[in-house]
């Protein structure tokens, strides 16, 4: 007779019987994994996004206007026998001229009718708080389960590797997340809050940074002080190689004063030093790294040499000395950017590259 | 016979992007911002206050039927007045620091730069509370009246242009997607320079024309292509590539003989578009 606790050991030690049966060539037939993307998840924080960063400023502005501004105009809410809304007949708004009679007669509507416009102010920047709020919430408790880092997904979707596949459904849960708090600022009214909130989801966003309209950014980016990216310039620390290849994550480092001036693409992993330059229509494809105090065009971007930047590029013209003080305002070594050296008179014809 | 084209028309209008800058030198800008919301807003506020509470119990069939053309036009009325009060205030800070061509530094302690960055402020309010309305025409009267020099039927389908230091022929027609600059950051340099876009010009989609470009009539900037600073474009020429060199002539140019001219000029002045004679850029005449 075998001793209890020698079996249940044993119990322990021995593997779980697979669930599909053996196939024809000897081995065990794998599992087939299922590709999700988890749309459920998308639209239950669609919603609660949406609910929560439009719930409660709503609640408040209707509070806000039934009980303390509309009162003042002489309107009431009349709850029974029915919901309504009552103007009195002495209301302000009844007056001929009323508009100017608002603000030429005293009495609490002209001081509700002038802050009402603040008020909407008000709550309009609570809904992008909240926006932002929420969104880091969920973004970090997906995060917990599968951080943000550098490297490369597999993008299989058959029979997909079980740990790759996780990573990648976790990429797309946050970047839907980061995508809609981020549309909500640069497509808002304060676009200029768009570094703050950033800031706010966990990238690094320096002091004096400027996103132009149609600036794309995913995680695992970095720009510090004073960065430039021109319009319709692009960003993005991952990229997809092909629809069934790979996603590789990498960091962007955009320098002190790094300026990419304008459709420009810079693709993942690249640093770009301070003070570099990408000039129009530039492109970087992956881990492209721009050298300090320098120039770079075309596509892909190659360093532009002191005299052909002045002669085409900047066509001629004088371009003024930068002081100390400002060099020491920018908190960077005072250092001449290399086109300085070569610059022709200001009335020396261009050539346009005909 | 001039040329007032409706662009509005075309389905690729997206009408979603801002035409200023989101440079803010100082905080403090945002202030103006703020000032220029509640200016505008007290107006469309008291007819919203008046149709609701006065107007709708009193007749409530006859003004719930034409609710929606009123939300449209308090609509209006808020963008008209965004636009009339933002070009009051740049004209009051215009008087303070008048907009200037040059290369400056990208530096807060340049003043031409901090004002460049404050007019773009104001103006963004204007543009934001146009670029809400689905129709084209509201951001092509918030750019006339900011003094850029264009046509109602002038087709800017959905590109990013600049709003000072600029102006944009009859009949001519930017890309989508395509960037219009007459200033720009560049490294540690800011410039400023006057662009100057001819008659019956195509810019293809995503080009970048750079500050101080003078693109002559008939001519065609390719697409993702690009200009440099102070680049000239000869009239009735295709240029191509980044930066833009030229390509071939533009043989459908007006100036030019081509099979079938005589229709097309017949067909363009009986219907909407048309050439103004004379009134081209300087020393450009397409030969």
């Amino acid at each position: 007779m075998s001793d209890p606790a020698v079996q249940a050991r044993q119990d322990e030690i021995e593997l779980p019987p697979s669930s599909s049966p053996p196939n024809l060539e000897g081995g065990r037939k794998k599992k087939k994994q299922e590709y999700k993307l988890h749309y459920a998840r998308y639209i239950y924080s669609f919603f609660y996004i949406f609910y929560v960063s439009y719930g409660i400023p709503l609640l408040i502005g209707v509070l806000y206007l039934v009980l303390l501004a509309l009162p003042a105009f002489g309107i009431y809410l009349q709850v029974y026998p029915s919901i309504d809304l009552v103007v009195e007949p002495t209301s302000i708004l009844k007056q001929e001229w009323a508009f100017i009679a608002l603000f030429t007669q005293p009495g609490p509507w002209a001081y509700y009718f002038v802050t009402l416009p603040l008020v909407y102010i008000g709550l309009y920047l609570l809904h992008l708080f909240l926006t932002a709020v929420v969104g880091r919430q969920i973004v970090r408790a997906l995060a917990k389960r599968v951080p943000a880092e550098e490297g490369v997904i597999e993008r299989r979707f058959v029979d997909p590797n079980p740990v790759e596949f996780r990573k990648l459904v976790y990429y797309h849960s946050r970047n839907f997340i980061l995508r809609v708090v981020k549309w909500k600022f640069t497509k808002g009214m304060f676009p200029w809050l768009q570094n703050w909130a950033f800031n706010f989801m966990g990238e690094y966003v320096g002091k004096g940074v400027v996103f132009e309209p149609e600036f794309y950014s995913s995680e695992l980016a970095t720009y510090e002080d004073d960065a430039y990216i021109g319009p319709g310039a692009l960003s993005s620390s991952h990229v997809v190689e092909g629809v069934w290849g790979r996603v590789i994550l990498m960091k962007v480092l955009m320098g002190k004063r790094a300026c990419a001036c304008g459709k420009n693409i810079i693709g993942c992993g690249t640093v770009m030093d301070e003070r570099s330059v990408l000039l129009p229509q530039g492109a970087l494809a992956k881990a492209f790294h721009l050298r300090a105090n320098e120039y770079y065009d075309g596509v892909p971007a190659i360093r532009i040499l002191p005299k052909k930047l002045q002669r085409i590029y900047f066509a001629g013209m004088k371009l003024p000395e930068i002081p100390d003080a400002v060099f020491k305002e920018w908190g960077i070594e005072p250092k001449k950017l290399k086109s300085a050296k070569d610059i022709l008179p200001e009335n020396t014809p261009q050539e346009n590259g005909e | 016979m001039e040329n007032d084209v409706m662009s509005g028309t075309d389905p690729m209008e997206f009408n979603n992007e801002p035409y200023t800058t989101n440079t803010l030198v100082m905080h403090r800008y945002v202030g103006w911002y703020i000032v220029l919301f509640w200016l505008s807003s007290l107006l469309p506020m008291y007819f919203l206050f008046d149709f609701f509470f006065i107007r709708l119990p009193a007749w409530p069939t006859f003004f719930f039927l034409i609710l929606p053309l009123t939300l449209i036009g308090n609509w209006v009325v808020f963008i008209l007045c965004a636009i009339l009060f933002s070009r009051i205030l740049l004209s009051i800070v215009n008087l303070f620091h008048k907009p200037r061509e040059g290369v400056f530094i990208r530096s807060r302690q340049d003043k031409d730069y901090r004002y460049w960055s404050l007019r773009a402020t104001i103006k963004k309010f204007a543009f934001w509370a146009a670029h809400t309305f689905p129709l084209v025409w509201m951001d092509v009267i918030a750019f006339k009246a900011f003094g850029v020099k264009t046509r109602m039927g002038t087709a800017f389908f959905n590109a990013w242009v600049d709003s000072e230091f600029l102006e944009v022929g009859n009949n001519s027609m930017i890309g989508l997607g395509a960037v219009v600059l007459s200033a720009a950051v560049v490294g540690d340099y800011f410039i400023i320079k006057k662009t100057k876009i001819g008659d019956n010009v195509l810019i293809g989609a995503h080009a970048i024309v750079m500050p101080g470009t003078e693109i002559g009539n008939d001519a065609i900037l390719g697409a993702m292509a690009s200009t440099t600073i102070g680049q000239k474009l000869e009239p009735a020429w295709a240029y191509m590539g980044d930066p833009a060199k030229k390509f071939k002539e533009n043989k459908f140019s007006v100036n030019k003989d081509f099979k079938g001219k005589e229709k097309r000029l017949e067909r363009e002045s009986t219907t909407t578009t048309g050439f103004r004679e004379g009134d081209s850029i300087s020393g450009e005449d397409g030969k």
